[in-house]
């Protein structure tokens, strides 16, 4: 912006000198390209000059080179040789007039003498001439001096030695032109008007003038800058030179014709006008029409402001009054056109909407800030939290919360305190730390605790929150206090509860994870990453279908939805089997236990998984042995079955018999005593009482076989009674025989009576059998010890046997020998091995054809458990 | 032919017949002693068979061998409990060995008592007193 004290405060003003400016700018243009347009004009005016300067220049050389030629001639002249003036001057009378260039022919001798001379000269001597000492000393054509002859016409000589054949200089010949000449070689050049050319030597002595209407130039010598210009060899300069008849001319110089120095020059002057008329023309037609311009324009902003821009201009300056006045209904009007002033008035009207707009709002706003006034008060009065103002660190302003968090009733008990009066003492360092640092406005934290003693001496711990606000003109600081005492509490109940709950299920051995009501996880604890394969952080957020196979998930889904629709699991509170996937693909059962909770409204559920691989392996396992066992104990219980119904066969059948011995035996004794010799009678009570024996037999046998099925009570046998019992039994029946047996002491052991004796009896009985026929009849009952198990052994010196059938020797009804060589149904063996059997023993025998045998059982020693 | 105190005995061991005959020949009851050598005759005597004019006999205690040829005794057993006209019919059983008197009471058998054989009065006695049946002993002692 320009000051004010150069540039017209109105807008016409400022218009007209803008425009004024614009047409400065323009004429300065103007008047910079006539400038250029005159130093073109004066290098072509000087480019004239120089082609006439050259025409001149070759004109003269030509003149020069003519009379060189016409001296080379005339030397050759014998009769310049010889210096005969009559005939000489005969030939110069007559050749003179030829030569228009020239006005004076001369031969003088080598002494100077002139000899002949046209026009006609007397006893003239040239001896001193510089012209002719210097010709004769360079033998060759000279140029002589310019001079301008008294009265006469500026002239310049030429001269040149006549050389004989022997070289000697026979003759000096001079001859002059007249340098009036040039008048016609410029006048044929077409000059322009006022144009002037002079021919000087290089004394600057000025030889010819053109125009040349008065011969004022003789005799003078031109300007000195000119003949500088032309010494220095700068011919085709410019130079504006004021000539004698008072008029400056550009000039140029050019040398004429220079054996070794130049000794003329020309120089052409012309005069600026004539250079410039063109240009000057040019520049003030230019200067004309832009003035005529110039004069259109100011009258066009003069009145065009009127009519265009002031009216509006003043429209909207009285609108801008009216609302600074206050008036915000004022409109400019101006709504149409797109120019700067409508915009400028559309700005305004708009600008005036908004103000009234906005004024409307701030009343509006005043009225709500009375109303939200009043609101605050009721509020800080009613709230629950203590609000407080501190300046500096002096309460200036408690509400009646604060006062009931401390247990006070009166602000005078605080108002106008130190602020850290009901601090705990542990804790005001920090409170006070704090509220300076806030004051000087350092960044502290803006919520934080601390503790205060209550007017009845209990602590409370209150959470504070302050900013910095300005109270009556003065910071300060807004102090909110809330009692957390009772959240404190629970928070950190909460928190144990919590770490609780987080070490319960970090810790637990089942896989815990919980999911929220969009199926995502939000719990994995460590037992799921361990069973599942998967880093907690790789599953949390993922839907927890990822955790059972594809072919579950649609289901899965389905049944999701429901439960979160009905807040509740169908599996809630049950243990259910399902089959789990983990992260490498593989699947699993589970035993899953599903529970649902709630927070925040958010539907939570937990699950509380188990791999029951092994479990399921194990199931499998029982229930395949289950199985086995049922099979085979159905089939044990037929096999009973049929055995019983064998024994009571057995019992039915193998009784009668001996029933009937027994009954008809009697019979006869009781009925025929009488008559039966006593012999008889003995023989008789013998029968009754093998049948007897046979009947106990039997009982024994049935014994046995459901001892086969049932538990049977073991005692500590005393094995040596034992075996000797056995032995009286079958003694009975073979006394003789029975004489043969020895026993040895035998080691106690632990077993049922009844059967171990049904041992020693069938071992006996067998060894007897087969000892029969022995003249020396020998049986040994021993045993042997380890420590561990018995064996006991009945050794006879019988029969024996051949061991390839050992085999065979247990079992039932096998029979190594014809029943007519010995008596037998083979079932006596194979008895004695059930029974060993049933006491955890074994049984074997040892033997060789007709070396005897050895029947060999073991029991448990007596004092282990069986 | 009809007997007051008629007892049907079920055997097929003719040697235990003819010592119970012995047994019972000093005693009255020895006439009422009836004698089915099988299953199907016993059933035959007491409903009697198609082929023998249909008479019927309801004796008044029956003692029953269990294993019996042709017809089990256990099956006749059976028979006679299921029909309504015989199963108040006390029955004593036969059996070989007081061990074998287990099978009766494991089976529930519907019998009375059990005689062990061989069968000699003073068994019989206390067998049918022990099943209610004094008035037989007292009968047989008349």
């Amino acid at each position: 912006m320009l000051p004010r004290l150069f540039f017209p405060a109105n807008l016409r003003s400022r218009l007209i000198v803008l425009i004024l400016l614009i047409v400065a700018a323009a004429a300065a243009l103007i008047v910079s390209s006539a400038l250029g347009d005159r130093r073109l004009a004066l290098a072509h005016a000087r480019e004239r000059m120089l082609q006439i300067a050259r025409l001149a220049t070759t004109e003269h050389e030509q003149l020069i080179e003519g009379a060189r030629q016409l001296l080379v001639g005339l030397t050759q002249l014998p009769l310049i040789q010889r210096h005969e003036a009559q005939a000489c001057a005969g030939l110069f009378r007559r050749l003179l007039p030829q030569l228009p260039s020239y006005v004076r022919l001369l031969a003088a001798k080598p002494n100077g003498d002139v000899f002949c001379s046209a026009p006609s000269a007397d006893s003239l001597n040239i001896k001193e001439s510089p012209s002719f000492r210097q010709t004769l000393e360079s033998r060759s054509f000279t140029v002589g001096d310019y001079r301008t002859e008294i009265n006469a016409n500026p002239v310049v000589s030429f001269s040149y030695p006549a050389i004989d054949e022997r070289g000697t200089v026979q003759a000096y010949v001079a001859i002059s032109m007249d340098l009036s000449w040039f008048n016609k070689v410029f006048a044929q050049a077409s000059l322009p008007p006022g144009a002037t050319v002079c021919l000087f030597d290089r004394r600057g002595a000025i030889l010819a003038h053109y125009p040349d209407k008065d011969l004022s130039w003789k005799g003078r010598f031109v300007e000195q800058n000119l003949l500088t210009q032309g010494l220095a060899g700068r011919a085709e300069a410019v130079t504006e030179i004021v000539g004698s008849d008072g008029v400056g001319r550009f000039h140029v110089v050019a040398p004429l014709y220079q054996l070794e120095e130049p000794d003329l020059f020309v120089s052409i002057g012309v005069l600026p006008e004539t250079i410039f008329a063109e240009a000057n023309q040019t520049l003030r037609r230019d200067l004309a029409g832009l003035g005529a311009i110039a004069f259109l324009a100011l009258m066009g902003a003069w009145f065009g402001s009127e009519l265009f821009y002031l009216r509006r201009v003043q429209t909207l300056l009285g609108v801008t009054r009216r609302l600074a006045a206050g008036d915000l209904s004022a409109r400019s009007g101006l709504v149409a056109g797109r120019d700067e002033i409508h915009q400028l008035a559309q700005t305004i009207d708009g600008m005036a909407a908004s103000l009234e707009r906005v004024m409307a709002e701030r009343k509006r706003a005043e009225d709500s800030l009375r109303e939200s006034e009043q609101l605050y008060r009721a509020v800080v009065e009613h709230v629950a939290d203590g609000i407080a103002i501190n300046v500096g660190r002096t309460r200036v302003f408690v509400n009646g919360a604060f006062l009931k968090i401390h247990g006070l009733d009166d602000p005078a008990q605080v108002v106008g305190q130190p602020l850290d009066t009901f601090i705990l003492p542990e804790d005001r360092a920090l409170v006070i730390e704090r509220t300076l640092a806030r004051q000087r406005g350092e960044p502290v934290r803006q919520v934080y605790e601390y503790r205060i003693v209550r007017s009845d001496g209990s602590v409370r711990t209150v959470q504070t929150s302050a900013t910095p606000i300005t109270y009556r003109g003065q910071p300060a600081a807004l102090v909110a206090l809330r009692d957390r005492t009772e959240e404190k509490i629970a928070e950190e109940a909460l928190r144990e509860s919590e770490n609780k709950f987080r070490s319960v299920v970090e810790t637990a051995i089942d896989a815990v994870v919980s999911i929220d009501q969009r199926g995502a996880i939000v719990l994995f604890n460590a037992s799921a990453e361990r069973i599942f394969g998967y880093a907690a952080a790789e599953v949390i957020g993922r839907p927890v279908t990822v955790l059972m196979p594809e072919r579950f998930r649609s289901d899965h889904a389905k049944a999701f939805i429901r439960c979160v629709s009905t807040g509740r699991s169908a599996m809630s509170g049950r243990i259910v089997e399902m089959v789990g996937r983990r992260k490498d693909g593989s699947e699993f059962p589970v035993e899953i236990a599903l529970s649902s909770w709630r927070s925040q409204n958010e539907l939570y559920f937990t699950a509380f998984l188990r791999d029951i691989t092994r479990r399921k392996d194990s199931e499998a396992i029982i229930h395949r042995l289950n199985d086995d066992l049922r099979r085979r104990t159905e089939q044990l219980q037929a096999i009973n079955q049929e055995l019983e119904a064998f024994s009571y066969s057995v019992s039915h059948d193998l009784r009668a018999p001996l029933r009937a011995i027994h009954g008809f035996s009697k019979i006869l004794l009781d009925d025929f005593a009488a008559v039966l010799p006593a012999e008889a009678q003995r023989l008789l009570g013998v029968v009754s009482a093998n049948a007897q024996q046979m009947n106990k037999l039997i009982d024994d046998l049935l014994d046995f076989s459901r001892l086969i099925r049932q538990p049977f009570e073991s005692t500590v046998l005393d094995m040596t009674s034992l075996a000797r019992a056995a032995l009286a039994e079958l003694a009975k029946a073979d006394p003789n025989l029975a004489l043969a047996a020895t026993v040895k002491p035998l080691e106690p052991a632990r077993g049922h009576e009844g059967l171990i004796k049904q041992v020693f009896i069938n071992l006996l009985a067998n060894a007897l059998k087969f000892t029969r026929g022995r003249a020396q009849p020998s049986v040994e009952i021993g045993c042997l010890t380890n420590g561990k198990e018995n064996t006991y052994y009945v050794k006879d010196n019988g029969v024996g046997f051949d061991m390839a059938y050992a085999h065979k020797l247990f079992g039932v009804f096998q029979r190594l020998h014809s029943a007519s060589e010995f008596e037998g149904t083979g079932v006596g063996l194979a008895i004695v091995k059930r029974i060993v059997s049933r006491h955890h023993g074994r049984v074997w025998a040892e033997a060789e054809v007709d070396r005897g045998a050895t029947f060999y059982f073991s029991l448990p020693v007596a004092s282990e458990e069986p | 032919m009809k007997t007051r105190a008629e007892i049907l005995l079920v055997e097929d061991n003719a040697n235990d017949l003819e010592l119970m005959r012995r047994s019972f020949r000093h005693h009255r009851l020895a006439s009422a002693l009836v004698v089915a050598r099988d299953g199907v005759e016993a059933l035959d005597y007491i409903f009697g068979s198609a082929d023998k004019a249909g008479t019927s006999h309801t004796p008044k205690v029956i003692l029953l061998d269990l294993k019996l040829p042709r017809l089990d005794g256990v099956e006749v057993l059976r028979r006679l409990k299921a029909d309504e006209r015989t199963q108040k019919i006390p029955v004593i059983a036969l059996i070989a060995s007081e061990k074998d008197s287990e099978r009766l009471k494991r089976d529930q058998l519907p019998v009375s008592g059990y005689l062990v054989k061989p069968v000699d009065f003073q068994n019989f006695a206390r067998a049918v007193s022990k099943a209610g049946l004094d008035w037989m002993i007292a009968e047989a002692n008349s």
